[in-house]
């Protein structure tokens, strides 16, 4: 890395942490009960004085990630044998929930059994690895799903609405 | 087994791949073009369709006649938007309940809705939220203005429908139909068309002055004796089934 820049990343601070993650448990086992985000919120006010929103509570939930996605790992897919297999790693204490899409055979209805099986881990990021089969060409013939950019619509409030096929505008 | 598997979490915590729960709300940024008329019509659409949902009338300004609470007392819940936490009720109210919430939104509530989806719209997408919001476009350009105004600061966080009210006979279009904003805006989101038609002033008025639906004068539970002549009764009958079968047609949009 070029030392200019690991100079200023050197003289950044981490990100602090969440002044709610002390009471991710509490915050849980609330939301476990039926209570809203809301409803959260004014327990950790009434009880802790913690003045907090539902976004925080929102994200407490998600993890310490927060609202900001990491980049998507892409599956590791290998194809041997009928069965699909689906394992998930949760990160420590973020129990965050994971859930798969089936895979592209599942979703044209073609014959796989999947399987899924979850073992929880310390230290680690979730991964998730799924192992397919009978589907092998499909999985091949799939493109890679590429992020389309949507076009922005803008729009000036202080221009006039133009009349179309010639360049006078409607006041 | 299945290959969904959740572990530890509220269902609700899930990233969604598509919207399991819907928001539709009006873009409320022109007061009188018959927000309130439409969503009436939608309620009772979803109502005929089975669909259970909660209505929230969020137009502060409209606090008596003519407002969402107005026709659905009891059912409607007003909620001011003018708090810290904003629209927030969308989230709980799906949390609690029903999968669909008709929101009515009042004129003048677009920063307060832009702000909101802003900070907000990521958290509510993947709880499965899906919105879509509905432009109310009149012959008076201003209609027109919002709605473009409103899509600028949404974007494509939501589906768009454009609800072409007619509110007089031989509604005259054009700031919708022939401007290059209008034009730009139907080209990137492509937003479904519903042709509201006009509606007599005889049945319209009374009807809104008792907080008496279309679907209430056409089956006669109006309890309104202006409302209880069989032709108004026939033209209600007529209006419903004509917005029923727009509706009909782009159910995909009003669903979950």
């Amino acid at each position: 890395m070029v030392r200019e820049f690991q100079a200023v990343l050197d003289g950044l601070a981490g990100k602090a942490p969440s002044p709610l993650e002390e009471y991710r448990e509490l915050i849980w086992e609330l939301r476990r009960r039926g209570l809203t985000y809301r409803e959260i919120a004014g327990v950790l006010a009434d009880r802790f004085q913690v003045q907090t929103d539902l976004g925080q509570v929102y994200d407490v939930l998600r993890g310490s990630a927060g609202r900001r996605k990491p980049p998507a790992k892409r599956p590791e897919v290998r194809s041997e044998g009928a069965a699909a297999r689906v394992e998930t790693v949760p990160a420590p204490q973020a129990r965050a929930a994971i859930r798969l899409r089936p895979a592209p055979a599942v979703r044209q209805g073609l014959p796989v059994r999947p399987a899924a099986q979850v073992r929880p881990a310390a230290q680690e990021r979730p991964v998730a690895r799924v192992e397919t089969g009978q589907a092998p060409a499909i999985h091949a013939a799939q493109p890679l799903r590429k992020k389309v950019e949507k076009p922005v619509f803008e729009y000036d409030e202080n221009e006039p609405l133009r009349l179309t096929g010639n360049s006078k505008s409607i006041e | 087994m299945s290959t969904s598997q959740t572990i530890g979490a509220p269902e609700e915590a899930t990233p969604a791949t598509m919207p399991n729960k819907r928001v539709i709300l009006t873009m409320g940024g022109k007061g009188g073009v018959g927000k309130t008329t439409f969503m009436l019509s939608l309620a009772e659409w979803l109502g005929n369709q089975g669909m259970a949902f909660q209505m929230l009338d969020l137009d502060v300004e409209n606090k008596a006649r003519g407002s969402l609470k107005h026709y659905f007392e009891g059912a409607a819940t007003k909620v001011n938007i003018h708090t810290p936490a904003g629209l927030d009720a969308f989230i709980d109210a799906l949390d609690q309940g029903p999968k669909i919430i008709l929101a009515d939104m009042g004129a003048g509530s677009g920063q307060v809705a832009h702000e909101w989806f802003d900070t907000m719209y990521e958290a509510a997408e993947e709880l499965g939220i899906g919105f879509t919001a509905i432009g109310i476009v009149t012959a008076d350009p201003a209609s027109v203005e919002s709605v473009l105004s409103w899509a600028k600061a949404l974007q494509h966080k939501v589906q768009y429908v454009v609800v072409l009210n007619e509110a007089v006979q031989h509604a005259d279009f054009t700031y919708w139909d022939k401007t290059e904003q209008a034009e730009q805006f139907r080209r990137i989101f492509k937003p479904v068309i519903i042709r509201m038609k006009n509606r007599l002033a005889d049945l319209e008025n009374p009807a809104r002055q008792h907080g008496a639906t279309l679907g209430e004068v056409a089956t006669r539970r109006a309890n309104v004796p202006e409302l209880a002549k069989s032709s108004l009764v026939a033209r209600a009958q007529g209006y419903q089934k004509q917005i029923f079968q727009e509706l009909d047609q782009n159910r995909e949009l009003f669903l979950v």
